[in-house]
């Protein structure tokens, strides 16, 4: 059975190595991304079912790279993780499926992923 | 005969003698009378100017005619002798046709006559005759034996003539030379005219003087003469008459005989036979006229006779300098006025002058209208009684009363009048004495409310509406210049005569002022309304100066408030920004040790101390993202995630946290929950975080050691507050908080912790004023601070 793939676009070394570990354990392939380029060069070599997205990141932020990605992507799902409160109202107008607040607890992300997927039918429903 | 010659000898002799021209010429009328042996002799002396003859001399003549009796010219059997030059014989003189009777003289009884003129080689000086009571015919010998005479006489009675003639204008000179004196001298035209009357009198023994002087259209209207004559209007036929006659033809009229029909009416009314009226003109214009009437004979008898041409000319000569006197006192009354009305408006002037600049300098809209309206009330100045001023809101399109000056009643106003008699000061005490209310209006304005009771349409009849659209100032005198509309006006304000003046500038009507003189019912005159217009205008433009500072002012104080707000709001936002910044940057840290010492957890079994270590760092980043969450959403205001929550719960939780740092730090904690108490719909997060908040600032008040002596003593407890709030109390006994501290405690910057956020207590507040509810503080200094939290409670569910 091939693991669902997951790529997360985060600037901070740490937690992407956090979500990774996590994520993993909790059964995905997990890639990461530093940046916006970054995650240009990985996402047609890896193939991502989803996609965590941090937007507040040097050079291109967040919101610019899903906006660029939905012009060619429109399937893939993306979830935006991220500190800030603001756009949580706004995400659906940004083209994302979820708007996660980060946390050091990763269950409600998890959770929300999990969500994103079975709607997607990426996965089969529970 | 030669008693004829001796006589001639004699009169020749006595002519040479230094007498007297009338006992001169007594001595001759009696010799000749001798010579003759005829009972009365005359003789009549021509005057200068061949205009009247006088009785000079006479035997057997009544003496008191002497001097009195005139013959007018062209009357009588004398002037006939004078006029053909021919000695005259007659046997019944009063037969002869041109017989002039003067009864006083005593010539009735007399019967024949016979005269001759008195010449010479010049020419012809009188006439001289002789009557006898009895009818006589006179012989050839006898005519020219007083032929004879008469010419010898002529040479004495010339030099005598000639001599009394020189006394005369003499004492005639220095008699006019004393009224001229005394002209120049007066400056009051009565005096002038009664000088001029008296040297008439004096000088041509007149019996009456009555002068008359032009009015300014010409016509003489004043006269000046004795009482004895009868006033104005008694004599107002013989000013129509002889007197406009006489200024018409700018010549002299004499009439020597009223009753010879001279053809002007009234002339009896001076009582009066002989008449002269003399114009008087000065620079070809008509002064008036002077009017003589009959001589006074010496004796004091009453006799009348036409006047002399020297007293005719005398009375010319009196004329010239009483008009030249007269004119020039008018002339100086006129320069006195015009001079007293340059003065007064160079003070005015003076007084606009400084009122302007005045104006110019007053800032307040108040003080300013204070100022016009006084110097409008002012003593001298302006000086109407009261003055009220109304301003124009184009927005109501009403005049409103802003202001009225003036006293409460008359009493009052004379008190004030008399005080403010002197002058106002000038210079910069000018303002302040025009500010100084109490120079011109009583304590308690009645005025002053009655004005500002007053509300008149601008677009209406009143008589501000009036005048402000004319665009002039209005002079209303009465009820004829009244509208209906103007009836309200004039019952507040109880005036029933007044002056509007509009004030107008370019931007419009700026308001506008009334004026009366309600106290001395002074009217208003054209000279007040010229001041009145002068003056409106400055006032009008001091009035929009004004108000366009006040504007400036007002937008300068919001525009400054703005910038306060717009820079509080700026921090705020700043504070929210740097939030956000910090979030972010305290976030992902945050995720990172508190990821990891979660999976540590998961890793280390939980009786191992790393498993514990592991946990407390867990518990920390748990309030740190707590913490977080809640500072950000109180910044900007969300509302977070508000559910039905018990404050018991919350209260023990936040409790609980701190237990293990109260026993450190000694102090003493207690738990007091009320029971039964309602839900509340809060965001337990935020609210437990104003809760640690306020818990760490009663720690910090207790660890410092102000009061070593003060037990230390924490306590949280909830109770119910009204019928479905909730409070929850938290006090310490930390000493409480200084007064100056106390001001700052709100302030979001302020902290005086080493540690903390320093956000502390004013988002708890934001916090519980976000859910609805209040905060309050009670401060005991010495003691400690006691925080009370009240939340609403929800609709029970």
């Amino acid at each position: 059975m091939t693991k669902t793939r997951i790529l997360v676009v985060d600037d901070e070394e740490n937690i992407r190595l956090l979500y990774r570990e996590e994520l993993s354990e909790a059964g995905y392939e997990v890639e990461t991304a530093k940046d916006a380029l970054d995650a240009d060069k990985k996402v047609p070599v890896f193939k991502p079912d989803l996609i965590t997205l941090d937007i507040k990141m040097p050079g291109m932020d967040g919101m610019e790279y899903l906006r660029r990605f939905r012009e060619k992507d429109k399937k893939t799902p993306v979830i935006l993780c991220t500190a800030y409160l603001d756009y949580k109202k706004d995400f659906q107008v940004w083209g994302s499926e979820a708007y996660v607040v980060k946390s050091f607890n990763l269950d409600h992300l998890k959770a929300t992923i999990k969500e994103v997927l079975e709607k997607a039918g990426k996965i089969p429903a529970a | 005969m030669a008693e004829e010659k001796d006589v001639i000898e004699e009169i020749s002799g006595v002519s040479l003698a230094q007498l007297s021209l009338d006992k001169l010429l007594e001595r001759i009328a009696g010799r000749a009378a001798e010579a003759l042996n005829a009972q009365a002799c005359a003789i009549l002396v021509l005057d200068e100017e061949g205009q009247t003859l006088s009785f000079r001399g006479s035997r057997g003549f009544n003496t008191e005619a002497i001097n009195a009796v005139r013959v007018p010219k062209d009357r009588g059997i004398s002037w006939r002798i004078v006029r053909d030059r021919r000695p005259v014989t007659l046997l019944r003189a009063s037969d002869d046709p041109d017989y002039y009777n003067v009864p006083e003289s005593g010539e009735d009884k007399f019967t024949s006559l016979l005269g001759a003129p008195i010449m010479d080689g010049a020419g012809c000086v009188g006439a001289m005759y002789v009557q006898t009571t009895q009818p006589r015919e006179f012989t050839p010998a006898e005519i020219e034996s007083v032929e004879m005479m008469a010419g010898k006489t002529a040479g004495a009675i010339r030099a005598a003539a000639h001599i009394e003639r020189l006394g005369i204008n003499v004492a005639n000179l220095s008699a006019l030379n004393e009224l001229a004196q005394l002209m120049r001298d007066t400056e009051e035209i009565p005096l002038i005219l009664e000088a001029a009357s008296r040297c008439a009198a004096n000088l041509t023994g007149a019996r009456n003087q009555i002068i008359w002087l032009c009015g300014e259209n010409g016509d003489p209207m004043r006269s000046h003469s004795p009482e004895s004559v009868g006033d104005a209007e008694y004599l107002a036929p013989v000013r129509l008459g002889i007197v406009m006659e006489a200024i018409r033809s700018r010549k002299m009229i004499n009439v020597d005989d009223i009753r010879s029909g001279a053809g002007f009416a009234g002339l009896e009314r001076v009582a009066a036979l002989s008449v002269a009226v003399q114009p008087m003109i000065y620079k070809d214009k008509p002064v008036g006229a002077i009017l003589l009437s009959d001589r006074i004979p010496a004796a004091g008898s009453a006799l009348c006779a036409p006047f002399t041409g020297g007293e005719l000319k005398t009375l010319a000569e009196i004329a010239s300098f009483t008009a030249q006197a007269v004119m020039h006192c008018r002339e100086h009354e006129l320069l006195e006025t015009t001079m007293e009305r340059s003065k007064r408006d160079a003070k005015e002037l003076a007084i606009l002058l400084q009122v302007s600049v005045a104006m110019q300098q007053t800032i307040t809209l108040d003080d300013l209208l204070l100022i016009i309206l006084s110097s409008v009330t002012v003593g001298s100045g302006l000086g109407f009684n009261r003055a009220a001023l109304f301003l124009a809101n184009k927005h109501s399109g009403h005049f409103h009363g802003m202001l009225g000056i003036g006293p409460d009643s008359g009493e009052e106003a004379g008190r004030i009048w008399s005080k403010a008699e002197s002058a106002p000061p000038s210079g910069d005490d000018l303002l302040k004495w025009l500010l100084d209310r109490s120079n011109y209006q009583g304590a308690n304005s009645r005025f002053n409310e009655a004005t500002r009771s007053i509300r008149m349409s601008m677009a209406g009849q009143n008589a501000l509406a009036r005048a402000s659209i004319a665009k002039t100032c209005l002079n209303i005198k009465g009820r004829r210049d009244m509208t209906a509309e103007d009836s309200e006006l004039v019952e507040r304000l109880g005036c029933d005569s007044f002056a509007v003046a509009p004030l107008v500038t370019r931007e419009g009507v700026q308001g506008a002022i009334i004026v009366d003189n309600k106290f001395n019912n002074r009217p208003i005159t054209d000279y007040d309304m010229d001041i009145l217009t002068r003056f409106s205008s400055p006032a009008a433009w001091a009035i929009e100066n004004v108000k366009l500072v006040g504007r400036l002012s007002a937008l300068n104080k919001e525009l400054s408030s703005l910038e306060s707000h717009l820079a509080q709001v700026e921090r705020m936002s700043a504070l929210g920004e740097i939030s956000a910044e910090l979030a972010h940057e305290i976030k992902n840290p945050l995720v990172t040790i508190g990821g990891f010492a979660r999976r540590l957890l998961w890793f280390i079994p939980s009786q191992r101390m790393e498993s514990r270590y592991a946990s407390r760092i867990v518990q920390e980043v748990e309030r740190l993202e707590g913490i977080l969450r809640s500072t950000l959403d109180a910044s900007k205001g969300i509302s977070g995630n508000r559910r039905l929550e018990d404050v018991n719960r919350l209260a023990r939780d936040v409790f609980d946290l701190f237990r293990r740092a109260f026993t450190e730090a000694g102090v003493e904690s207690r738990l007091a929950l009320e029971g039964g108490l309602p839900q509340v719909m809060i965001d337990s997060g935020q609210i437990k975080q104003t809760l640690i908040n306020l818990i760490h600032n009663a720690m910090d008040a207790m660890a410092c050691d102000k009061h070593p002596n003060i037990r230390k003593i924490f306590e949280i407890r909830t109770a119910r507050s009204g019928a479905d709030s909730v409070s929850i109390i938290i006090s310490d006994t930390g000493g409480g908080v200084t007064e100056r501290d106390l001001n700052d405690i709100f302030n979001p910057f302020f902290t005086t912790k080493q540690t903390g956020t320093g956000l502390g207590l004013s988002l708890c507040k934001k916090i519980v004023r976000l859910h609805k509810g209040t905060m309050t503080i009670d401060n005991r200094l010495g003691v400690g601070v006691t925080f009370t939290i009240t939340l609403p409670g929800a609709p029970p569910a």
